[in-house]
């Protein structure tokens, strides 16, 4: 399958090219900024959504498989729509339908892409916000284990036993599940200490 | 082992053959575990890939901030119509400061310091050669020769002259510091006049009192005039009226 004609918006992401990326703003921001505004929100809300959008796009982007299947300009609405719904959400406003206010529909396959692209963006944040929350131990120790090299010689780096590097590695995952799943509202907090 | 010391050793790919089929059996018939894996692998690839591409992420915020300050700040004015803002403000300022330097340097009378005007006012000496004479017979012509330099409003040679007849004389010192002190004044000199009349001792305490209020005020020590012009007003006497007059007008 041939790459889609605005494929050049996605390499400019991938590779930051500031040139490209200028581009996008030059030729969609007026839009967005007429979404939010006419939302609910001003000119700085826009300027966040919009950018956002574009670092959420550009993680999307990274992930194994991903295909542009539609205009990157409906790809790019979408995604701001739907964070500008998630921002209403936050801020307790009832919703307005934004797609009807505005008059456009957007095909289904950019529909279908935006929504897996805020899903994931959802979970890198959450991810993020609950590693964070693991003690300082923790969050080296995985970052090692998790960066491809052998426990061995993470147990070597951390000054630990092979054995109580394993161990503590698995308690570790297992402390980071139960926090994310406490935040998705799956099951409640584990109460075990971490040290 | 635990669930999540078998998850890490299938997801790092170190279960042997037996071990993984074991797992993935275990995967089919334990829900929790399912959960735990989907959840751990997930977490996993999210956060290796946000480590990866951290620095990119960090720069791209760089290239994102200042485009959104340009298309999403409000529109830029034209420039003329921004060098016209800024001549009118410009204008503003300066008459301004304008109005602000003419009241501030209106011509208002200067303000003399009130304790020389009262020392002005105030200060009559009371030298008199007669009482002087009187007292101390002994020394009538060194005397007539300050009365006399005194008339011509030598000063100077007055207080020498009533400085060698003060080493000369017993008993009256009091009262010839009091006069030097007095001719120090009439010489615009109140810090000297202030340590001659520190030297009247009994006697002459009044005058004494009266005559460093008017060396203070003289020097614009309204302060010290004060402390002096506050004991004459508490005590019966000549200066007792006028003393206060001078203490209500330093206030």
């Amino acid at each position: 399958m041939a790459p889609h004609a605005d494929q050049k918006y996605i390499i400019a992401l991938l590779n930051n090219d500031s040139q490209v990326i200028a581009e996008i703003y030059v030729l969609f921001s007026k839009r967005i900024k007429h979404l939010v505004e006419s939302n609910h929100g001003d000119a700085d809300d826009a300027c966040d959504v919009f950018q956002e959008a574009l670092i959420a796009i550009s993680r999307q982007i990274k992930r194994p498989g991903f295909a542009l299947t539609c205009s990157f300009e409906t790809y790019l609405w979408c995604v701001c729509r739907g964070k500008w719904i998630n921002e209403l959400k936050r801020r307790r406003r009832t919703t307005v339908t934004i797609w009807q206010a505005s008059g456009y529909m957007a095909p289904e396959d950019a529909e279908m892409l935006a929504e897996v692209t805020l899903r994931e963006e959802n979970n890198s944040l959450l991810f993020h916000q609950c590693f964070e929350q693991l003690s300082a131990g923790c969050r080296r120790l995985l970052q090692l284990a998790w960066s491809g090299i052998s426990m061995g010689k993470v147990s070597q780096q951390l000054g630990i036993t092979y054995g109580f590097a394993r161990k503590r590695k698995s308690e570790c995952a297992a402390m980071l599940v139960h926090k994310i799943k406490a935040a998705k509202g799956e099951s409640p907090l584990d109460t075990r200490n971490e040290e | 082992m635990d669930n999540f010391s078998r998850i890490e050793d299938y997801l790092d790919g170190l279960m042997t053959d037996s071990e993984r089929r074991a797992f993935e059996a275990d995967l089919r018939t334990d829900p929790s575990l399912a959960s735990d894996l989907a959840y751990l692998h997930e977490a996993r690839e999210g956060l290796t890939r946000q480590w990866a591409h951290s620095e990119q992420q960090t720069e791209l915020v760089k290239i994102l901030k200042p485009l959104g300050k340009q298309h999403f700040g409000p529109p830029a004015r034209p420039l003329r119509a921004r060098l016209q803002n800024a001549l009118w403000g410009l204008a503003a300022v300066i008459t301004a400061g304008l109005i602000l330097w003419l009241v501030w340097n209106r011509q208002a009378p200067k303000r003399l310091p009130v304790a020389p005007m009262l020392f002005a006012r105030h200060f009559r000496p009371s030298l008199d050669f007669g009482v002087a004479r009187s007292v101390d017979g002994s020394n009538a012509d060194t005397l007539a020769q300050v009365e006399q330099a005194y008339k011509n409003g030598d000063y100077a040679c007055a207080r020498t002259l009533l400085f060698a007849r003060s080493e000369n004389a017993t008993g009256h010192s009091s009262f010839v510091f009091l006069q030097i002190g007095q001719l120090y004044l009439l010489g615009n000199q109140p810090d000297s006049a202030r340590l001659a009349l520190a030297k009247v001792e009994t006697g002459y305490s009044q005058q004494r009192d009266w005559y460093l209020a008017m060396s203070a005020l003289a020097a614009n020590d309204p302060i010290q005039a004060k402390i002096r012009l506050e004991r004459l007003a508490a005590v019966a006497g000549p200066f007792q009226k006028e003393a206060q007059e001078i203490f209500d007008a330093l206030e």
